[in-house]
Parts: structure tokens; C-alpha cells; sequence
């Protein structure tokens, strides 16, 4: 026989169904997200604390840098066969590295060369796709299955975050008759599993929001910067659409200075190369971005002919991709120093407890339930 | 609890971790920099607030009726 259920209480039934169901089907990809985001969080403390991450020596802060154009003669002689991709500044020390692949637009890099910007040496051929940390960030990143890896991340995402919305709607219930982050120590070891559960999911659900829906966000990065260039770049660039691309470019140092004068108040943060996927086979895309922690984030493309080095456009970038930029910050926590990282990885671990104990409570629920209709 | 108390908790530990974060990536002043951080650490001080308070007292509210028990979310 069929009991007819109160609405509010036919409406908590289908927020424990979504809760329940939605969080079996992410949580044990959830888990495999949590463990390698761990020492991603570290990732540039474990490159110190390893070698593998090499400085440039110490020198008078005065010290002027070499033209960037002798890097990239440099990073050329070195591999004739491929293409610079992209160069970027290192953000804490005066270095530039330079990222090469077997064209311009290839998604992999072949090489990237670490150069000291005050003497132009290269101080660093940086390994490429090895390492235990290239190993785990492909895990983290894509799964090893490329951009369907990352979007089937992205749509496990989507669960997690219908889990925690599902979790959060029927905490109240469940918390009618206990205090908050009451554990029944006494009420044996699936109920006190239960209470903690609730307590530590319910403690860090605002930052299980802000890292679930960041990392939504940025698993689209590749799709929103690919309709970046069919749009708001084909538009940019559509006089130069029918003309053949240039042989040789203009100075890059040039290019350089031109998109200074065109930001005011900027610096440096990536140059996309000509064919390259950030720029058009006709331009320097020089990505410019501010000197406050939120403003290094927000990045202003200006455009420069790659043949005149003359200034085409400097706009800021659409929203989605600003969104994406913010994004990125609030999901790594390398925004606020190592103290924010050990809290990044305090929180992590607490999420593994969380989605760990969901997985007993699952598997647990036969006995309970058994024990339930024996009394 | 009433419906305001069961939230009151979790609504105000959500209020510090989202407003620290927010004021850490918004560049805070230098002397807000460790309160920011300290705002983004407090689930984890509420969670062993919490821990150490059941640890003291095991048998407390033992008579309370389990919710979770026949109506399990999981």
C-alpha cells in the first residue's frame, strides 16, 4: 500500500534522492580531483624543495635586462624545427621563459627554455610530459583523456555542486533535534560517521562552492577561448583575414614597448606568438596585466603587426573569459601566500573525509537499515 | 531549533570564508592580510570546536531521538 507523503515531506524525499544520487555518481572522481589537487596546491614549493625549479643568481635589483629579441634567436638556434608559442614573465624573479612546439599552434610544447632576462643565459631546459607532477596534473586536469577528460571533469563538477546544493537543503531536518556539529558518540559508529559527515560538510560547503564551481568554470577554458578567437578575435583581425602571413616578424622587444605605451601602468605577462592559438598568424598578442593581486589576473590583450609593429587594438577581454581568469585564483588558492595554501590543503583533506564517509554511509546503509526493521 | 538557529552557524562561518576570500583576491591592506586568512580558516577551527566539544561530553543529549536514523540521507 502507498502512504500518501505531506508535500514538505515528498519534497525532502527527492532533495535526499538528488543528494544521494548525484554525490555516488561524482564521488569517487571527486576523490581522485582531491588527491591530486594536493600537492598541485605545492606545486611550486615541491619544485623548490626538489631542484627541479631553478632561480635565477642574485644581482643588483638595478640590473638592466637584455633585448627579449636575443632570447628568441636564442630558443630558435636551439630548436631550428619548431615554432615559439608563447614567451611569459616570471612573476616573482627576472626571468622569461619561452615555449616552443612543432608549430605555433600545437597544444603541446615541445620544449620550454628558463632564461635569466638581465644576462639572456638560459638557465633552464624545463622537462616536458614527465615527472610524477606532469603525471598528476594530467590526472587532475584531463583525466588523460585530453578535452573530453576535462569536460566529463567538469560535468562530475556539476554533480558535486547539485550535491553540496541538495546537502545544504536538507541539513535543516536532519538538524531539527541536535545542536550544531553535535556528534552522538554514543550512538554507535554509523551515526557518529553521519554527524560528522554533516558537521564537516556543513562547516566547509562555502568553500566546497568556491573551489566546485571554479573548477566548473575552468575545465571550459579550452571551448571559451576557442570562441573567443571565432568571435571577438576574427573581428579584431578580419583585414588581415585574406592576406598571406608574414615570412618574418618584426622585434619582438619592439612589440613589446608599443603595448607598454598602449597600457599604461602594466607589465608583461605572456607575448602569444604569431599563429600561435592566443594570437592570428598577422600579430603579437602581448597579454598585459596589472600590479595588484587581482588586476595580475585580469589580462589585456593588445594586439601589434607582426610586420610594422604598429599598435592594431587593445581591448579588454569578454566577460567569460575575465570569469575565467577569476576563476583560476579562487580554485588554486596561490593568491594569498603559503598560509593560504596549507589552509587550501586543510580544507582539501576535509573534503576527502567528507566524500570518504559519504561512501561509507552508503555502504553502511544495508546494515542500518536491517537493524532498523529488526527493532 | 528553530529554523534561524539551525542556519545561524553555518550562515555566518559561509559570510567569513566567502568575504575573506573575496578580500584576499581584492588585495586587502597589508594589516587585513591576516585576518583574511584567518576568516578562510575558520571551518576548520569550527570543526575542531565542535570535535573537542563531543569529545568532552560523550553521553550528552543521548536521549535525543536520531533523525538520521530511519530516514537516512545516505
Amino acid at each position: 500500500m502507498r502512504v500518501a507523503l505531506s508535500p514538505p515531506f515528498r519534497s525532502l524525499t527527492s532533495w535526499s534522492r538528488i543528494h544521494r544520487w548525484s554525490s555516488l555518481a561524482c564521488t569517487v572522481f571527486l576523490l581522485i580531483l582531491c588527491a591530486t589537487g594536493l600537492p598541485l596546491i605545492f606545486k611550486a614549493e615541491i619544485g623548490d624543495w626538489t631542484g627541479t625549479t631553478i632561480e635565477p643568481p642574485a644581482m643588483p635589483a638595478d640590473t638592466p635586462h637584455v633585448s627579449v629579441d636575443r632570447l628568441v634567436a636564442d630558443a630558435k638556434a636551439r630548436r631550428p624545427g619548431d615554432a615559439i608559442r608563447y614567451i611569459s614573465q616570471d612573476d616573482d624573479a627576472p626571468a622569461w621563459f619561452i615555449s616552443m612546439g612543432r608549430q605555433a599552434d600545437s597544444a603541446e610544447a615541445t620544449a620550454v627554455f628558463k632564461y635569466d632576462a638581465r644576462t639572456g643565459a638560459m638557465i633552464h631546459d624545463i622537462p616536458q610530459q614527465q615527472g610524477v607532477m606532469y603525471v598528476i596534473r594530467e590526472a587532475h586536469v584531463e583525466l588523460f583523456s585530453g578535452l573530453p577528460g576535462t569536460l566529463f571533469i567538469g560535468a562530475m563538477g556539476c554533480l558535486f555542486v547539485l550535491s553540496i546544493v541538495s546537502g545544504i537543503v536538507i541539513y535543516a531536518p536532519f538538524m531539527r533535534k541536535l545542536r550544531f556539529g553535535e556528534i552522538r558518540q554514543q550512538r554507535g559508529r554509523r551515526i557518529r560517521w553521519l554527524d560528522l559527515h554533516n558537521l564537516l560538510a556543513i562547516a566547509t560547503a562555502s568553500w566546497l562552492l568556491v573551489v566546485g564551481v571554479t573548477g566548473i568554470v575552468n575545465t571550459l577554458a579550452l571551448p571559451l577561448l576557442s570562441y573567443w578567437q571565432r568571435t571577438a578575435l576574427a573581428e579584431m583581425t578580419m583585414a588581415w583575414r585574406d592576406k598571406p602571413a608574414p615570412v618574418s616578424y618584426s622585434s619582438l622587444q619592439q612589440a613589446i614597448a608599443v603595448a607598454k605605451a598602449a597600457a599604461p601602468g602594466m607589465d608583461v605577462s605572456f607575448v602569444g606568438f604569431p599563429g600561435s592559438r592566443f594570437a592570428t598568424p598577422h600579430h603579437y598578442m602581448v597579454f598585459m596585466r596589472g600590479d595588484t593581486v587581482l588586476t595580475s589576473r585580469l589580462l589585456k590583450p593588445v594586439m601589434i603587426d607582426a610586420e610594422t609593429d604598429q599598435l592594431v587594438a587593445a581591448r579588454s577581454l569578454p566577460w567569460y573569459l575575465t570569469l575565467l581568469l577569476i576563476s583560476q585564483p579562487l580554485h588554486f588558492g596561490d593568491y594569498g601566500g603559503l598560509p593560504l595554501k596549507i589552509l587550501w590543503a586543510g580544507l582539501d583533506l576535509i573534503a576527502i573525509v567528507v566524500l570518504g564517509s559519504g561512501i561509507y554511509l552508503w555502504f553502511s546503509r544495508r546494515s542500518a537499515l536491517a537493524v532498523d526493521v529488526g527493532s | 531549533m528553530s529554523g534561524r538557529e539551525i542556519w545561524a552557524a553555518p550562515l555566518l562561518i559561509a559570510a567569513a570564508v566567502i568575504s575573506s576570500l573575496l578580500a584576499l583576491l581584492c588585495d586587502v591592506p597589508a594589516g587585513w592580510v591576516w585576518p583574511a586568512r584567518i576568516g578562510v580558516s575558520i571551518p576548520i577551527w569550527v570543526i575542531g570546536l565542535c570535535l573537542y566539544r563531543s569529545c568532552r561530553s560523550p553521553v550528552a543529549h543521548h536521549s535525543v531521538e536520531d533523525p538520521g536514523q530511519r530516514r537516512d540521507i545516505n
